[in-house]
């Protein structure tokens, strides 16, 4: 029991830790909040599922395909919707969170309202101290520390990274000096879109897709993000960590009913007791 | 002027069309038109993004469902009752997120709302789960008098808020909108006027839930969720934000455009998207101010051609309009 509840805590807190960081990260840079974040999860499943499964393709195409897919579409949202809209945060808000209702009509549209399931990347079982987990949701988890070692590494040892934490500490004078602070948002928007995507590449095989997928990673990136402090990659983590672990512990003791309660009672006494969250020293937003 | 022709043509439609499928469409058009009304005092006037809008539409058709078929309450009873309930729940939500803006205030707002949702899932013995309550009352058994009902209705509710938005509260709620700091500098209480506001929105969103429940017959958790918020907000947003009587021609577009498309199937609200999108985009301010600028242009025209003295409709027509936001 306390082994299961080691492990399935952290494969939801991998998936989250996905969802959130490229979320933080835009949030941090632009202070753009894109309530479509949970579509590009969701057009990730849907991509992997319709490429590998519709288009018989191998896996490894099918994956980067759905990310390329994605990334345009993203691209795409920042130039119609989002750059238009640059400084009306009420007016970001509605108008992704109607993309994001856009995109699940067309979802709806294209594949029905019913479930579909992608099968495992990996088949098998691995076996951990006493208990036994499915190779997929073992490899969410590898995959999700490449990743942020990965994410980690280009943002403080790479120049293009530098030029990012510039840009989001002071976006004026890193335009001033010379960095091109629009190229900036737009790759980093094109990275959080890339991330949640693979999110949703990575949990399409054992969290069967649906048309309405989108709501509730949406809301607990939302959650992690806050909770971690606005912009902060560390305490975004930490966040993922604190919500994945809470959730797996109500669902494995209580009942896996109320588990997404939890997410939103944290969600509701966070933003009314500590809207700063635990990294966080801004209060703005 | 132009009110009144609306207001007459919208009364003079049982008598014009007469089909009692069209009235059940329009009803619906306006219980929308309610829900659009109320939301923009709260988004529209005060500028408060509340994302969980829903709860309180949520609030009153349970209130309404419970007290009608545990109670046995019949329907002029429990539609104020659940429109005093959802205020109650305005005030709880309210009082929290007084000091909440924004991205905090929208999402604060949504997990009260999933909370209650989620809630009414798990506790499936009183509530029915996803599957909801059935069998309450409804409104009357005339499509003839449903239809009235929800006009005249619709009316006081645009009239409350038109008087409201049109006295001093209705400045001091668009000077919150604009610099709430400013607003306190001056010396007025914005917190108090601000839980006003919520009282107000959320006693018309669960009167109107009661409503949509009686008139539904059926509530399930729905109601509480993402898409009935999204919804009252296109609406919104298409008909004109921070105007009350722009949702109501939002309200209508979505409805009328609905049984339009009914012919194509699904992608009915993808289109009703992608019409909000460009309208926010093109025309920040709905279609029904440029519309109503419109008819007076070609009427002022028209009136021209004739060699008709023009000046007192242009002073109580557009004028009037453009006063009042």
């Amino acid at each position: 029991m306390f082994l299961e509840i080691l492990v399935y805590g952290g494969v939801a807190s991998a998936i989250y830790a996905m969802l959130a960081i490229g979320l933080t990260l835009i949030v941090g840079l632009a202070r753009v909040f894109n309530m479509a974040h949970g579509a590009f999860y969701m057009l990730g499943a849907y991509g992997v599922f319709s490429a590998s499964q519709l288009l018989n393709l191998p896996l490894g195409v099918a994956v980067g395909l759905s990310l390329l897919v994605v990334a345009l579409i993203a691209l795409m949202v920042e130039r119609i919707c989002l750059r238009p809209l640059k400084g009306s945060l009420e007016g970001t808000l509605f108008i992704t969170l109607i993309l994001a209702l856009f995109f699940e009509e067309i979802i709806h549209l294209a594949f029905g309202p019913a479930a579909r399931a992608t099968p495992a990347f990996l088949s098998g079982r691995v076996v951990l101290g006493g208990t036994t987990v499915p190779a997929q949701r073992m490899l969410v988890v590898l995959v999700s520390i490449v990743i942020i070692l990965g994410l980690w590494v280009f943002i403080s040892k790479t120049k293009i990274g530098g030029a990012i934490l510039s840009v989001s500490q002071d976006q004026e004078s890193a335009s001033l000096m010379g960095i091109n602070a629009k190229k900036m948002i737009v790759l980093v928007n094109g990275i959080a879109a890339c991330l949640a995507a693979l999110a949703g590449i990575l949990v399409a095989p054992f969290l069967s897709s649906s048309p309405t997928m989108w709501v509730m990673p949406l809301i607990k990136s939302f959650t992690i993000v806050i909770l971690g402090g606005l912009g902060s990659v560390i305490g975004s983590i930490m966040a993922a960590l604190i919500l994945g672990y809470s959730e797996t512990l109500v669902a494995f003791l209580i009942s896996p009913r109320i588990s997404e309660l939890v997410t939103l009672i944290i969600l509701f006494l966070v933003i009314v007791l500590r809207p700063a969250g635990l990294m966080g020293s801004k209060t703005e937003a | 002027m132009l009110a009144a022709i609306v207001i007459a043509i919208l009364f003079a439609i049982p008598g014009l069309i007469k089909d009692p499928y069209i009235w059940g469409i329009l009803v619906l058009a306006n219980i929308y038109a309610g829900f659009g009304v109320s939301f923009d005092l709260l988004f529209g006037y005060t500028g408060l993004a509340v994302l969980g809008f829903g709860l309180f539409v949520g609030i009153g058709a349970y209130a309404a469902a419970f007290l009608n078929i545990y109670l046995g309450m019949p329907p002029f009873l429990t539609m104020p009752i659940g429109g005093l309930i959802g205020a109650l729940f305005g005030l709880l939500i309210g009082i929290p997120c007084l000091r909440l803006r924004g991205l905090y205030l929208a999402l604060a707002s949504f997990a009260a709302a999933a909370i209650c949702e989620k809630l009414v899932i798990v506790f499936n013995d009183v509530t029915y789960g996803r599957e909801g309550l059935s069998g309450l009352d409804p409104i009357s058994f005339g499509s003839y008098t449903n239809y009235y009902t929800s006009l005249i209705l619709l009316m006081v509710s645009m009239g409350v808020l038109l008087v409201i938005v049109k006295s001093r509260i209705g400045l001091i709620l668009k000077s919150i909108c604009d610099d709430e700091p400013a607003a306190q500098a001056v010396g007025l209480n914005t917190n108090r006027y601000k839980l006003i506001t919520f009282l107000i929105s959320s006693f018309m969103g669960g009167f109107w839930g009661s409503f949509l429940a009686h008139y539904m017959m059926h509530v399930g958790p729905g109601v509480f969720g993402l898409h009935m918020a999204i919804t009252i907000f296109m609406v919104t947003i298409v008909g004109g934000v921070g105007t009350i009587i722009g949702p109501v021609g939002g309200a209508y577009l979505l409805i009328i455009m609905n049984e339009l498309l009914r012919g194509i199937g699904e992608i009915r609200l993808l289109i009703y998207a992608v019409i909000t999108i460009v309208i926010y985009l093109l025309l920040p301010h709905g279609i029904v101010r440029p519309l109503i600028a419109l008819i007076m242009w070609c009427i002022q025209k028209m009136m021209n051609v004739f060699g008709i003295g023009h000046r007192g409709f242009k002073s109580n027509g557009l004028s009037d309009n453009q006063r009042s936001v």
